[in-house]
């Protein structure tokens, strides 16, 4: 009797979207080696029972060179191969080198079922496939499906049940000759000329020519993202707010006879008599306004263009090109995604840092991350308070980031002890994406941003009320508050910020707008913000992925560097 | 000839993927992962870290007698970027440098 299923197969072969098809659970997808880092579970219903089934990280060999090819190596071993049946996901367009892990899952002795995936892709390249006879060969079914779409999903689906253990064992030293003997029968190729898409490929690791590229690449990336967030929160979300909400709220303002602790709580201080949604500060008031009013506009705009770039496969080739510069911190180029990743939030950027190989390399890319990377949430309060200043504001502000990010990886690469690999990873092919998985991606990653970041903002409100009724930000800006206005050149209140900024970034932001702050201190704040500490969901992931020891390390590298790049700022400003 | 003089845009043939020089240090398997130092590794092991770049080659189909294709390289002793069938790999210059290739027509 099956208990569970396992996908396997290369990295970037497709298999969390045929497990989303499988299962209907929503996975992350993307075009680039190394999306999936963890295994998901989801389960389907197989003659009324229900089967688990399981969506590895990619690998290439049951003999696992990172943590994240660990993973799927350590779930053969766990499972039994009379309980559990495996997918091996193979790219068809790439059969040769597929088939390596395939042979090594068919010789650990489990019921197998090969699927041929991207199998509208072979028509396109002129690539034709004997799927029978290499059926015949490995003796195990073989279907062909294209993940993205569902097709042959369902015939997939029908044949889990009569998945059977191949006879197929060659040595190891074999393996290699057998695929060519065997790729020889079944496949055969026909010359065809250059699309359109793979000169694009050409141009976009082009020595030369790629640069200009990943510059326009970049720059209307971060034109879009903006003129998109600006334009959600100018049309939509101020005029919502403005005009439906802060009447509702006035109106609760006046039963609650403008006064009192539940006022404070719930609406805040009035400005001038009126709602101000980014220095009032109660629950209903600033703690909506900022995750849905402020923040929420950039989130979606940022995981559209990034989903976008994923969709399309252009981040490995960035990855290429900024390699001599990611060496500078010590680690390849691949380490740039962790950081990509980490400015829509620092959580998914922390996970993704499994990626590369060795421990000097994570913990590098992890520590860098969490100091000079800012979130989007971060980042769309900043835009908010900074913004009427411009690029004069924006440009020391991520200048000093930069800076710090190379100093301190500069310094880290050279050390923290342990290895510096090269880059060495797969490149896909660019694909069209497929606009219906690509917003349901985008989706899903707003879905998780409201989930997981909603209830701590309004947690962090709901704090800083209590801690200012109670006297207890008065009481610990009495005695923190002259070091920071000399070390940092803010006013005494600001320690309140620093408190909330491990709930919330985002929330601490919005504290520095009622302080009437200069543009100068108003950029030393933010720097301050963004590398003193990760916010508690940050550091959670981090002390899991890089052990206590490591985070304590990487914790004092953060404090330490916070306040002296603080203090420098303020004697410049 | 290894694979960082290579030519662009002709076909290579893999003659021999060499065990040793400095590409080995860079694929990660120096003292950091086996928890000590070059120095006080076991004389035995040297030979297991040379297996291991013609190992993660071997794992992504790279081996004596592969024919492959340089598309790139970047500046610097930057990556290469070469092509096997249909599929594109990045190698960082170390690793290239132990690719031993030849022409083939």
């Amino acid at each position: 009797m099956i208990k569970k299923i396992l996908l396997m197969g290369n990295p970037n072969v497709g298999k969390s979207a045929i497990f989303t098809r499988l299962t209907s659970v929503r996975v992350i997808v993307s075009n680039y080696p190394g999306t999936t880092v963890e295994f998901t579970r989801g389960s389907i219903r197989l003659d009324r029972k229900k089967v688990e089934v399981i969506d590895a990280p990619g690998t290439y060999t049951l003999d696992p060179d990172s943590p994240a090819e660990k993973v799927a190596a350590n779930l053969l071993k766990e499972n039994d191969p009379k309980e559990t049946v495996i997918v091996s996901i193979v790219d068809s367009t790439n059969l040769e080198r597929n088939l390596n892990l395939t042979l090594e899952l068919l010789s650990a002795g489990f019921p197998t079922i090969v699927v041929l995936n991207f199998w509208d892709e072979t028509a396109h390249k002129g690539i034709t496939i004997d799927v029978d006879r290499l059926s015949d060969l490995l003796n195990v079914k073989v279907i062909t499906t294209v993940g993205i779409t569902g097709k042959g999903i369902k015939e997939l689906k029908e044949n889990l049940n009569n998945a059977k253990p191949s006879d197929f064992n060659v040595p190891k030293e074999q393996r290699w000759n057998t695929i060519g003997n065997i790729v020889k029968e079944i496949q055969t190729v026909k010359h065809h000329h250059h699309t359109f898409l793979q000169g694009l490929e050409e141009a976009s690791t082009h020595p030369v020519a790629g640069f200009p590229i990943a510059l326009i690449v970049l720059f209307v990336s971060f034109y879009v993202i903006r003129f998109i967030g600006e334009g959600l929160i100018r049309w939509v979300f101020e005029p919502l707010f403005n005009n439906l909400w802060a009447p509702v709220l006035m109106k609760i303002s006046t039963l609650l006879t403008h006064s009192g602790f539940w006022h404070n709580i719930l609406i805040g201080n009035l400005v001038n008599g009126e709602i101000d949604f980014f220095q009032s500060f109660g629950i209903l008031s600033t703690g909506l306004y900022i995750p849905i009013g402020a923040v929420l506009p950039y989130i979606f705009s940022f995981y559209l263009i990034l989903s976008l770039l994923e969709d399309i496969g252009y981040l490995p080739r960035l990855a290429i090109l900024l390699d001599r510069l990611m060496h500078q911190i010590g680690i390849h180029g691949m380490g740039f995604i962790p950081m990509l990743l980490g400015l829509g939030c620092n959580v998914p950027g922390a996970l993704a840092t499994r990626i590369m190989e060795t421990r000097k390399e994570r913990f590098i890319s992890a520590t860098v991350m969490a100091i000079a990377v800012p979130c989007m949430a971060q980042i769309a309060m900043i835009f908010g308070l900074l913004g009427k200043y411009g690029f004069r504001g924006f440009a020391p502000l991520f200048g000093t980031l930069f800076i710090v990010w190379l100093v301190l990886g500069k310094i880290m690469a050279k050390f923290v002890r342990g290895e510096s690999p090269e880059i060495f990873t797969e490149i896909p092919p660019y694909r069209f994406p497929y606009f219906t998985s690509l917003f349901k991606k985008v989706w899903m990653r707003v879905q998780w941003f409201l989930k997981e970041a909603l209830p701590f903002v309004l947690l962090g409100v709901l704090l800083v009320n209590l801690l200012y009724t109670f006297g207890v930000i008065d009481f610990l800006s009495r005695i923190f508050g002259p070091g920071l206005s000399k070390i940092l050149g803010l006013p005494p209140a600001a320690i309140a910020a620093l408190l909330i900024g491990f709930l919330r970034k985002d929330v601490a932001v919005g504290m520095l707008a009622p302080l009437g702050l200069s543009m100068g201190q108003l950029i030393t704040a933010s720097v301050v913000l963004t590398m003193y500490f990760p916010c508690v969901a940050t550091f959670v992931v981090l002390t899991r992925e890089l052990g206590f020891r490591d985070m304590l390390k990487s914790a004092i590298i953060m404090v330490v560097s916070a306040f002296f790049v603080g203090w420098i700022l303020n004697l410049i400003y | 000839m290894n694979l960082v003089e290579a030519k662009q845009h002709v076909n290579l043939k893999v003659i021999s993927i060499e065990a040793g020089g400095r590409a080995q240090r860079h694929m990660g398997m120096g003292r950091g992962a086996h928890g000590m130092s070059r120095h006080a590794m076991p004389r035995h092991m040297g030979s297991r870290r040379g297996l291991r770049i013609q190992k993660r080659l071997g794992d992504m189909g790279i081996r004596e007698g592969t024919i492959i294709r340089k598309v790139s390289q970047q500046a610097f002793r930057g990556p290469i970027v070469v092509e096997i069938g249909r599929m594109r790999l990045a190698i960082g210059p170390f690793m290239a440098a132990a690719i031993k290739v030849e022409e083939i027509e």
